[in-house]
């Protein structure tokens, strides 16, 4: 009977309700669509960035990720790795060999790392084979190949074709030293590999640097980065039973997930403006309501209703408007955040900085779950919490001054 | 008009402090939704000039100066001569307030045990002091003294990956002018702290020292410089391209993209969030005068009986709203101020510890009330009221006399 009570009041006063579910509606719905923003950039930006070379997590020996160096090594990689591959979730496990070298090509000469990678895997999780700008990737059956960034090769001057001297310590101590021809140059779009990454076959850079049977590290791939982190409690117990450690995304990634997290606090920030300022403005007018009604509720009092009654009565109109602003916020805001999931928002003028993100230039937002209720309900949540002091003001009234109340 | 609005005003006065709770409470939200506009508009901005400083302050500086194709190519053969009589003018000139030479080169650096890729910087260190932080989180040892320091200081980090030690010997390995590889031997003389990506890369020597190294006598290859606080970083960059056109001089964004996409993305943002805060607080405004209007239905349509014409209770409501708006958001800013007074010196974000450093603000954020800015969101906070509030003020307009006066 109360709610249906409640339920009369709040159209006794249509404009003021009207607003009221506007201003409720409206910042809902500016939270649903903000939170799915991050969302949907954040995942684009992570699944991007570790699809270019990272792998969407990485079986490394104890300690490598502080002393990467080769005498941490993965003893008989190929086990693991096809141990990895049959996994629900995990398409590709290439193993690498890390190392550093100087390369020289003439009287020019830098210091990059050299990856060793099995082409056939490391094209399935690694983007570099397909942003081959000149050239070709490396092949299964090729010897002494290899595929260099853009700027490094500009930085070496060499092209497709030429030789590059490589100069650097292997496993046991000695000296490694190559000679490798350059079969592709890529751009990647991040400077950093560009600038600093030579790939060359897996069984070369096993015998170049005293690697027999070893591997440095396994990159791991999937459809997606949701379904390697599925596979993580998997990965773990296959990596403990060899004495490997998994890192997941945010461990390869340090720099991005600080950024995120940065990110994600300064909006909550945001966010928790939002919600506040408009439970104050919504509960400031029903309290003024309130006030205003205290001779209407004074008749109540002196027809026998109890003032815990109003006071819940009072309690269930704010219920109300919030309930059916937040639907209404959480309607329009899931509507507007699917439409521009279809169409994507361009951030003009941006693209070339975005590229260094893994990022196209356009940006998805990604309705979920978490990112359609989470605003929503906060914001029910304080309000309602909120409406407990209009609710303990109507309790306390008094029906002999409340009748009489002007 | 004028005349009519002096006599309407102290009856617009008198009229807000008849009913003291009603005009209390829409003050109070006026005053309170001001000042969490201005208050968290203020920590939010310094919370991005913070982060931003930070990640600026640790070596990059807000804008730099290079040989055309160094950026593209950070070699040795990218160099150029120590500033011309003309670019020292423009650098010593009051808009900018620090500039620091550099030689940066890619090198390799070998200890013992393990050899890693690295930047090799020989720095000015009473220059670079006031351009970069590191100089200053020196965790063992010493800093640099002087361009002629033949020590080295390394990142801590990197000094545990190379399994080296404070005072231990390393080489450092770079190509030369002549393209011949150039190798040194340093003493380690201090390990700095910082992000990991930055103790894993940067090794600093002295500036005579480096030259020397790779041959290149009074040679540089980078100068970093900030701008006067007073400075546009824009105009300050413009200017010294037009007075060195043959250099390479670009602002902060193109050496941190990270970071200037993550302030875009934080002006959006800012923006967004202000109109959502600027819209609720109209809805607001609205709603109180609504209400106060609707509750005085009676006296309008008294006054009217009387004589008054509806322009006049038209402009009389507008100006109540007026006078109430414009004492609300008075009252915010002067909230502001009283909130901000005790952080004049900076908001330790100490008690945040770990949390704010790792969320990449500085310790100490220092929020800055600009008035121009505080005055243009009032302004548009006072006209916002003064607009919304036509709707109830019309409907007062609109009241029938006669239906008016019958009503409770």
């Amino acid at each position: 009977m109360l709610a249906a009570l409640a339920w009369r009041n709040l159209w006794r006063r249509p404009q003021r309700t009207l607003l009221s579910l506007l201003s409720i509606a409206l910042v809902s719905a500016i939270l649903v669509f903000m939170l799915s923003f991050q969302i949907g950039v954040y995942a684009t930006m992570k699944e991007n960035t570790l699809r270019i070379f990272d792998g969407f997590a990485q079986f490394q020996p104890w300690g490598y990720a502080d002393d990467p160096s080769l005498d941490r090594s993965i003893v008989h990689p190929l086990s693991i790795v096809r141990d990895a591959e049959s996994l629900w979730g995990v398409t590709a496990a290439a193993p690498r060999i890390n190392s550093f070298a100087i390369l020289a090509n003439g009287d020019r000469s830098y210091g990059a790392a050299v990856i060793g990678v099995d082409a056939a895997r490391e094209s399935k999780l690694s983007s570099i084979a397909a942003t081959i700008e000149d050239g070709r990737y490396l092949r299964p059956s090729d010897e002494n190949t290899a595929v260099l960034g853009d700027t490094l090769a500009r930085n070496l001057k060499i092209g497709v074709g030429n030789r590059v001297t490589l100069l650097g310590t292997a496993r046991d101590g000695s000296v490694a030293a190559d000679v490798l021809s350059v079969a592709g140059i890529y751009h990647s779009g991040v400077p950093e590999l560009d600038r600093s990454i030579l790939e060359m076959p897996f069984r070369r850079a096993q015998s170049t640097f005293a690697m027999n049977d070893r591997a440095s590290t396994i990159a791991l791939g999937g459809p997606s980065l949701a379904s390697v982190n599925d596979a993580l409690p998997e990965l773990t117990a296959l990596g403990t039973q060899r004495g490997l450690i998994v890192l997941d995304w945010g461990n390869l990634e340090p720099a991005m997930r600080d950024a995120i997290a940065l990110k994600y606090a300064t909006s909550l920030l945001f966010y928790l403006t939002l919600v506040v300022v408009v439970a104050f403005i919504i509960l400031n007018t029903l309290l003024m309501s309130v006030l205003e009604r205290t001779r209407e509720f004074g008749m109540l009092l002196a027809l026998g209703m109890r003032p815990g009654a109003i006071g819940r009565m009072v309690w269930l109109e704010l219920l109300a408007l919030a309930l059916v602003g937040c639907a209404i916020g959480l309607g329009i805001g899931s509507a507007v955040t699917v439409w521009f999931e279809r169409s994507g928002i361009e951030f003009a003028g941006m693209g070339k900085l975005l590229a260094q993100f893994g990022l196209p230039p356009r940006l998805y937002p990604a309705l979920t779950f978490f990112s359609a209720f989470m605003g929503p309900s906060a914001l029910l949540l304080s309000v309602c919490l909120g409406g407990i002091v209009p609710y303990l003001r109507v309790a306390r009234l008094q029906p002999s001054l409340a009748a009489r109340a002007p | 008009v004028i005349d009519q609005a002096a006599l309407l005003l102290p009856l617009a006065w008198r009229n807000l402090w008849r009913n003291p709770r009603r005009t209390g409470i829409t003050l109070a939200v006026i005053a309170i939704g001001m000042w969490s506009i201005l208050v968290f508009s203020i920590v939010l901005k310094a919370w991005a000039v913070s982060s931003r400083d930070t990640s600026l302050r640790q070596l990059t500086g807000e804008g730099q100066i290079h040989a055309v194709g160094y950026v593209d190519d950070p070699n040795v053969i990218h160099r150029m001569k120590w500033p011309s009589a003309k670019l020292n003018l423009a650098l010593n000139s009051p808009n900018v307030a620090a500039w620091a030479p550099r030689v940066r080169v890619p090198a390799v650096i070998q200890s013992e045990y393990r050899t890693r890729a690295i930047t090799f910087l020989g720095v000015a260190p009473p220059r670079e002091r006031a351009i970069s932080d590191l100089p200053s989180q020196i965790g063992v040892g010493r800093y640099l003294r002087d361009a002629q320091d033949n020590g080295i200081v390394i990142g801590r980090d990197l000094a545990l990956r190379l399994k080296t030690r404070m005072g231990k010997r390393i080489i450092v390995m770079a190509q030369a002018a002549d393209g011949h590889l150039a190798e040194a031997s340093f003493q380690i003389v201090g390990l700095f702290d910082a992000t990991r990506p930055a103790e894993d890369e940067y090794a600093f020597t002295g500036l005579s020292t480096a030259q020397s190294l790779l041959g290149i006598r009074g040679d540089i290859s980078e100068i970093s410089f900030n701008p006067a606080p007073d400075e546009p970083l824009d105009r300050l960059v413009a200017g010294l391209r037009a007075s060195v056109p043959s250099l390479d001089i670009e602002p902060w964004t193109l050496f941190s993209p990270l970071a200037y996409t993550m302030e875009s993305f934080s002006q959006s943002y800012i923006a967004i969030w202000l109109m959502v805060m600027f819209t609720l607080m109209a809805i607001g405004i609205v709603n109180t005068q609504l209400m106060a209007v609707f509750e005085r239905t009676r006296e309008f349509g008294l006054l009217q009986a009387l004589g008054m014409r509806p322009g006049l209770i038209l402009l009389q409501v507008t100006l109540e709203s007026a006078l109430l708006v414009g004492f609300g958001v008075v009252a915010g800013v002067v909230l502001t101020l009283a909130t901000l007074a005790p952080f004049r010196n900076g908001l330790d974000l100490g008690f945040l510890a770990a949390g704010a450093e790792m969320y990449g603000a500085g310790r100490v954020l220092y929020p800055r009330f600009d008035g121009l800015d505080a005055a243009r969101s009032c302004l548009i906070i006072w006209l916002l009221g003064i607009v919304a509030s036509f709707w109830p003020a019309r409907s007062a307009f609109r009241s029938d006399p006669v239906a008016a006066m019958g009503q409770l």
